[in-house]
């Protein structure tokens, strides 16, 4: 085949190649490789106040009340382009509103195709492992009997004209026992 | 009408990006260049160290086969791989082969990357090589031409390409904003994105305060006017090379004032437009030279300096695998790109302005 003619077909088969992936992208189904840019496609609210939710760590332990910590402690082996993403798919509630079901309905050549992605669930061996690793980024010194994370998110809602922000409620709590505690009852 | 079409496309596709192998070499070499010393060449090391819980992959990618990340000897050998092949494209040994390899190596890495749940769209940067492939862009100033003399010519069309490829991405941001209500006069989307990143993200550096007291509406909904317009207008500019050069020049200015509102460093699509500088005129005058200091330099010491070069600068910018590059660097990097694309708007607007009488 004469190489203008590959060419051409190349730059045609690229076309719904190209259309698959925009078409995944806005059914939140974003495949990688694909040629994509990103949308921001939220406007934010209609109300005038901007909200957002935002989390807050905490450590606590048998021997403690719980105390503030640096989100940046808990993210810090992971690049900040990330921190977001995992914040809202790995560090909330599991009934919580971070992991909605993605899901994207095709009618092709009459038939009806369904591509759904659905929260991940997570194996004993995975979570240990995430334990282990969060146990890992935490200081010496708060390593004691009952050690506990806990993510605290709030909603919160911009001040007009400032810089600043004013927590509202909490929306959601997620709780990591990282140390067992000591007050856990015994088998004989 | 369908016959004018394709013969529109064809002289599009196969003569409206005039190049030489030339300016596809020197191209070649100052894209090597801008990721070795200036972006920072591939690391995926830093990954093995991550829990499987935070492995997610997208459904619609090769990780899929995976049920964790693969072990940190998989990561070191793509990366140092990675850092290799950049150095023989450097020196343009094996040219061709090695740009599919450098773009399918760094794929591979990147699909590991973005199985936490976020892609950073930064696929121009790696896909650069694998587009040019076939555009012969080893040809000059290389290894290869050293080994081969006998020169093939420069294809236009992989330009075409990257060109298509831009101009498209660039439509999928603007469609979903013009569909979720960017338009809206109700709602500031860019406001709203800028509170996002300013609180829950913590990018409070440069303008970004001053910004978020800022109250004027219709100034806020002037920029989601802005944003869609100019996004729309690179989508259709790639079809004439002057509105391509316009609208790259624009675009230069879009992610500069998005690093100083919202400290988000958009430098990966750099070597994208990196690729539309008049490199042709710029070859011409300095091949002389290149051949020279070429000829005086045996092959395997470039290639052996290449190496070095890239497995040390890959050692010391390995860090920003994670704590990325500094803002003010990342500032450096675009206001040059800005200030490299308002140079080259103006030597061409000079040249192509009717002489004097």
């Amino acid at each position: 085949m004469e190489e203008k003619q590959r060419v051409r077909i190349l730059f045609w088969l690229l076309i719904p190649v190209l259309l698959l992936g925009f078409g995944l992208s806005l059914a939140g189904l974003e495949p990688y490789p694909a040629i994509v840019f990103p949308a921001f496609e939220s406007t934010g609210s209609k109300s005038g106040d901007i909200e957002f939710e935002k989390p807050g760590f905490f450590l606590s332990s048998d021997q403690r009340d719980a105390e503030a910590i640096d989100q940046a402690l808990i993210l810090a082996k992971l690049p900040e382009s990330f921190h977001s993403a995992i914040l809202q798919n790995r560090l909330r509630h599991p009934n919580g509103s971070g992991l909605p079901e993605k899901r994207m309905d095709i009618d092709l050549g009459g038939r009806h195709y369904v591509v759904k992605r659905t929260p991940k669930v997570w194996s004993e061996k995975e979570v240990e492992a995430c334990t282990a690793y969060l146990l890992d980024l935490i200081p010496q010194d708060w390593h004691e009997a009952g050690l506990k994370l806990e993510v605290r998110w709030y909603r919160y809602v911009q001040l007009a004209g400032t810089d600043q922000a004013e927590q509202k409620e909490l929306l959601e709590v997620l709780e990591w026992p990282l140390i067992a505690s000591s007050n856990l009852p015994t088998h004989d | 009408m369908i016959r004018r079409l394709n013969q529109a496309l064809d002289e599009w596709i196969f003569s409206g990006f005039s190049t030489s192998t030339e300016a596809l070499g020197l191209f070649r070499i100052v894209y090597c260049l801008l990721i070795i010393f200036f972006l920072g060449l591939p690391n995926f090391s830093w990954i093995a160290a991550q829990p499987d819980y935070f492995f997610d992959p997208r459904l619609f990618s090769l990780q899929i086969a995976w049920s964790g990340f693969p072990s940190v000897i998989f990561f070191q050998v793509i990366t140092v791989l990675s850092w290799l092949a950049f150095a023989f494209l450097l020196v343009g040994y094996h040219t061709k082969k090695t740009s599919y390899i450098l773009s399918l190596l760094i794929i591979l890495g990147k699909g590991f990357a973005y199985s936490f749940g976020k892609i950073d769209h930064d696929i121009f940067t790696w896909i650069i090589p694998l587009i040019m492939a076939e555009s012969h862009w080893g040809e000059s100033f290389s290894i290869d031409s050293k080994n081969h003399p006998v020169k093939r010519e420069a294809k236009s069309w992989p330009l075409a390409l990257l060109a298509l490829l831009l101009g498209f991405a660039f439509f999928t941001a603007a469609a979903p904003k013009m569909l979720g209500g960017w338009l809206s006069p109700e709602t500031q989307a860019t406001k709203a994105h800028l509170v996002y990143n300013y609180f829950v993200v913590g990018r409070q550096e440069i303008w970004s305060s001053a910004a978020l007291a800022y109250e004027n509406k219709w100034v806020w909904e002037a920029m989601d006017w802005t944003a869609i317009i100019f996004e729309l207008f690179f989508a259709i500019a790639i079809f004439r090379t002057r509105w391509l050069g316009l609208a790259i020049v624009i675009a230069l200015g879009f992610h500069w004032i998005n690093l100083m509102l919202f400290n988000i460093a958009f430098v990966f699509n750099l070597p994208a437009y990196l690729a539309f500088l008049p490199w042709k005129k710029l070859a011409a005058p300095i091949k002389t030279k290149v051949d020279s200091i070429q000829l005086r330099i045996s092959s395997p010491a470039w290639l052996l300096g290449a190496i070095l070069l890239c497995l040390s600068m890959g050692y010391l910018t390995s860090p920003w695998a994670i704590s990325g590059r500094t803002l003010q660097w990342d500032l450096f990097i675009l206001s040059g790109a800005m200030l490299t694309g308002l140079i080259f708007s103006l030597l061409h607007l000079h040249s192509s302005s009717p002489a004097k009488a």
